[in-house]
């Protein structure tokens, strides 16, 4: 017999990776900008949350896209400083980690922030009267925003302006000769792929019931990078595939192995997929997505 | 004053010498190599744990600490890289750096659970030797590890810029066309600077774990952080400004502590430099723009 | 004259690339610009596309002063472009590759940069007669890195004539390709400028130079050292010096 709760922390968690793999999917999988920083993003989106909903007592309806805009505006001014530099490749990832750590340590130094203690406890959120405070309150929550950014994700991906962004990840100066404007389109992803830090983040510190710096560092980050390319850059089930395997394979491992070897293991999982299959498990020309859409025309 | 000049140059000459096995490796194969961490992990652990079998001498565990990082580094880097290079993916390169960061977690995690989690440390305390140089008092081991340094960049050069091979390395670096045209084979020097570099990083780990006096899965974080740092802020692809940028940071960052509470993290120095620079001048001290 | 170029400079370093160049083009000729390896001409096109700015001199298209502006611009100004070495969007298919310039390439476009009021099924509709126009539309849902030399060539024109140019550079689109595929470039290329688009065409092959164009301009250490009707230019002693030493076609 396994616990509901159980199933359903699984579930809330896994539609929050996925939330941010969806948004690092637009700023790496779609535009091909190597950003090592996510959490510095989903770490506003969290704080915003924290701090509105308890010093404000502001409501869920409220706090929602006020983070949401708060990690929108900071991924604008972010990434315009970026771009303006025409940063590019290797530079990008360094700056994006380089985000990632100031963010961090502005939110254990500064002094609004709660510093090390962090920011709680955060009051559960209420919609209509509703409060979500269980397991499965929360799981269903999650996945209902996982459906709506999925829903976006597949609008992007077939909109003129998605196939803008993938233009720039394929050749940036093709694109500009084609007309693509592509220092404003990179600032765009960012804007674009921060939305969902904004949501994820918001999501994780009602769940979390408290925010801390420690929860946003840099390694994190790397987790959410690795979702996204371990599922398949670049595509809208890619994300969803890509947060399967931090939430399942840990678990996989509880019973047998100790802690040092689940992550020996899971980093060697990584090295193997990616030898394999570069672009992700469902990458655009992966195997698996060919032995589907055989499938897919067996079956009609 | 003298100290702190002495310390921050060691500390410097360490952080160049392992960035400099960094930016070699980009520069030729273009490639963010942060596994090059392990290569720290391989130097210190070799250079402590083979100490018994050689009488305690650390200047063989040290040496044998570089070759054996050489090696892995080429293998993994002809295993891993050169083999992603090859795909048409547009995404390659993030797929590399996410590799290459897997395998330095994959790196420590396998020193943890084979040589334990505890701190191990050097057995004599070398930490405390002093010398006297014109009345001031210096650490032994902060000479050391800056002549170390100090000689194995202008080994480096020479090596660079009077042998074949060297040269070849350097012409994959400016036109990786215009190279494979003059006869440069470009495996055989992604092999020598694979080599190069990383026994670079294998040196700076065994000197590092010896500075800090410190052998932990973990030392290697950090060095990797700052080692972003400075060859962004020396400038992607340019040695020298690599060894500025290095030497700079080192001194800074051995300043800063001097007059900064202990609980600001030391990278946070390093980064601010860089976030500055990229926003003033993305190249770097002495890129090409 | 629908391009008018004056005086134009660009030095890399202490390497001065193109030096005072002048360049008028008729609407609705063919001009062949060539010279030898490293003469200057992919650098020109790089100025006049907005890839680089010039140190100084001036461009003007259609009256129009665009010096300086950057390369998006240039192309929803109607001036397109291909390239020496092909670029296409690898891993998207041949119509989307020709989709992103019907897209973006033209005039109305948002203030955050990405196209307005276009309709995806003109722009499909429209992508895939050019295509058609060009071969290609049995490959249409390819992925772009899967075609052949010649069908790239053939993608990177028809991506080009996507925006709607009504000047297009290309820059060597014969070389590499067997002699029936140049035979097939030249017929695409008068088939084109039957559109009423003016063509500037770099080239090292010379009977296609010759075939091709109503006049010629010759380039060499960055500055023009020749011009005229083909006759002429192929049999003026400086482009013969000029070339000296290497083989041509």
């Amino acid at each position: 017999m396994i616990p509901v709760n159980y199933i359903t922390s699984i579930l809330t968690f896994f539609s929050i990776f996925c939330i941010f793999a969806f948004g690092q999917n637009i700023m790496l999988g779609y535009a091909g900008l190597p950003m090592l920083g996510y959490m510095g993003l989903v770490a506003v989106g969290a704080y915003t949350t924290a701090i509105l909903s308890t010093a404000y007592n502001l409501p869920f309806i409220v706090t929602l896209p006020l983070s949401c805009l708060m990690t929108m505006l900071i991924a604008f001014a972010v990434g315009w400083l970026f771009m303006r530099g025409k940063l590019a490749g290797a530079y990008l990832v360094v700056g994006s980690i380089g985000f990632n750590f100031i963010v961090v340590a502005i939110l254990l130094f500064a002094p609004w922030f709660g510093r090390m203690f962090g920011i709680g406890p955060i009051p559960a959120p209420e919609i209509l009267g509703y409060r979500f405070s269980s397991s499965v309150d929360f799981s269903i929550l999650g996945l209902f925003f996982v459906a709506i950014v999925a829903y976006i994700d597949r609008q992007l991906s077939r909109s003129a302006l998605g196939l803008g962004l993938k233009a720039l990840r394929e050749d940036g100066i093709a694109a500009e000769s084609s007309g693509v404007n592509t220092v404003r389109l990179k600032v765009l992803a960012f804007i674009l792929g921060s939305f969902q830090a904004g949501i994820g983040g918001c999501l994780y510190a009602y769940y979390i019931k408290s925010v801390f710096p420690t929860y946003f560092e840099f390694v994190h980050s790397v987790e959410v990078f690795t979702m996204v390319i371990l599922g398949g850059m670049g595509t809208t089930l890619g994300p969803i595939v890509g947060a399967l395997v931090p939430t399942l394979v840990p678990e996989a491992l509880r019973g047998n192995v100790p802690m040092e070897a689940r992550f020996l293991i899971y980093s060697i999982i990584i090295i193997i997929v990616v030898l394999f299959e570069p672009t992700g498990i469902l990458g655009v020309n992966s195997r698996v997505r060919r032995l589907l859409s055989r499938l897919a025309r067996l079956k009609l | 004053m003298i100290q702190q000049l002495v310390n921050g140059l060691a500390l410097g000459g360490l952080y160049v010498t392992f960035a400099i096995g960094m930016a070699l490796i980009y520069s030729v194969l273009r490639v963010l190599h942060i596994a090059h961490g392990a290569m720290i992990l391989v130097g210190a652990y070799c250079s402590l744990l083979l100490l018994p079998f050689f009488g305690d001498n650390l200047v063989i565990t040290i040496i044998i600490g570089m070759l054996v990082a050489g090696f892995v580094g080429t293998l993994v880097g002809m295993g891993v890289y050169v083999r992603l290079l090859k795909s048409k993916s547009s995404t390659k390169y993030d797929t590399i750096l996410l590799a290459s960061v897997a395998i330095l977690i994959a790196s420590q995690e396998a020193l943890m659970i084979l040589f334990g989690v505890r701190h191990k440390q050097y057995p004599t305390p070398i930490n405390s030797l002093t010398i006297n140089i014109f009345g001031i008092s210096l650490f032994v081991i902060q000479i050391a590890c800056a002549l170390v340094s100090f000689v194995s960049m202008f080994v480096l050069w020479v090596f660079l810029t009077k042998t074949d091979e060297g040269r070849a390395l350097r012409a994959l670096d400016q036109d990786p066309q215009l190279a494979s045209l003059s006869g440069v084979n470009p495996l055989k020097t992604y092999i020598i600077t694979l080599f190069t570099g990383s026994m670079l990083g294998g040196l700076s780990g065994g000197l590092l774990s010896l500075y800090y006096n410190d052998v932990h899965p973990e030392i290697a974080f950090v060095p990797v952080n700052i080692a972003l740092a400075v060859i962004i802020v020396g400038g992607l692809g340019s040695i020298p400004g690599t060894i500025i940028a290095g030497l700079i940071l080192g001194i800074l960052e051995t300043t800063a502590l001097a007059y900064i509470p202990l609980t600001f993290p030391r990278t946070l120095v390093s980064f601010i430099v860089l976030i500055v620079i990229l926003l003033l001048r993305p190249r770097g001290i002495m890129g090409r723009p | 004259m629908i391009l008018e170029v004056g005086k134009l400079t660009k030095a890399f370093g202490g390497l001065v690339a193109v030096k005072d160049f002048d360049l008028q083009i008729d609407d609705g000729e063919i001009l062949g610009l060539i010279g030898p390896n490293g003469a200057g001409k992919t650098t020109v096109f790089n100025l006049l596309t907005g890839i680089y700015k010039p140190d100084s001199g001036t461009i003007k298209f259609k009256g129009e002063d665009i010096t300086g502006l950057p390369a998006h611009k240039i192309c929803k100004k109607r001036i397109s472009r291909t390239y020496q070495i092909v670029r296409p969007f690898n891993n998207l298919t041949v119509l989307e590759n020709v989709m992103v310039a019907s897209f973006f390439g033209t005039p109305q476009t948002s203030i955050l940069g990405f196209p307005q009021g276009k309709k995806s099924e003109e722009a499909r509709e429209k992508g895939i007669e050019l295509l058609d126009f060009l071969d290609l539309a049995d490959k249409k849902d390819q992925l772009a890195k899967n075609l052949t030399l010649y069908e790239r060539r053939k993608l990177e024109m028809a991506r080009a004539l996507a925006s709607d140019p009504e000047l297009l550079l290309l820059d060597e689109s014969a070389s590499g390709l067997n002699p029936t595929e140049i035979e097939g470039m030249m017929a695409k290329i008068r088939n084109i400028r039957g559109r009423g688009i003016t063509l500037c065409v770099i080239e090292h092959v010379m009977k296609f130079i010759y075939n091709i164009s109503d006049r010629i301009v010759v380039i060499h250490h960055g500055e023009k050292i020749a011009e005229g009707e083909p006759k002429e230019v192929i049999g003026d002693k400086k482009v013969i010096e000029a070339y000296m030493g290497e083989a041509y076609a």
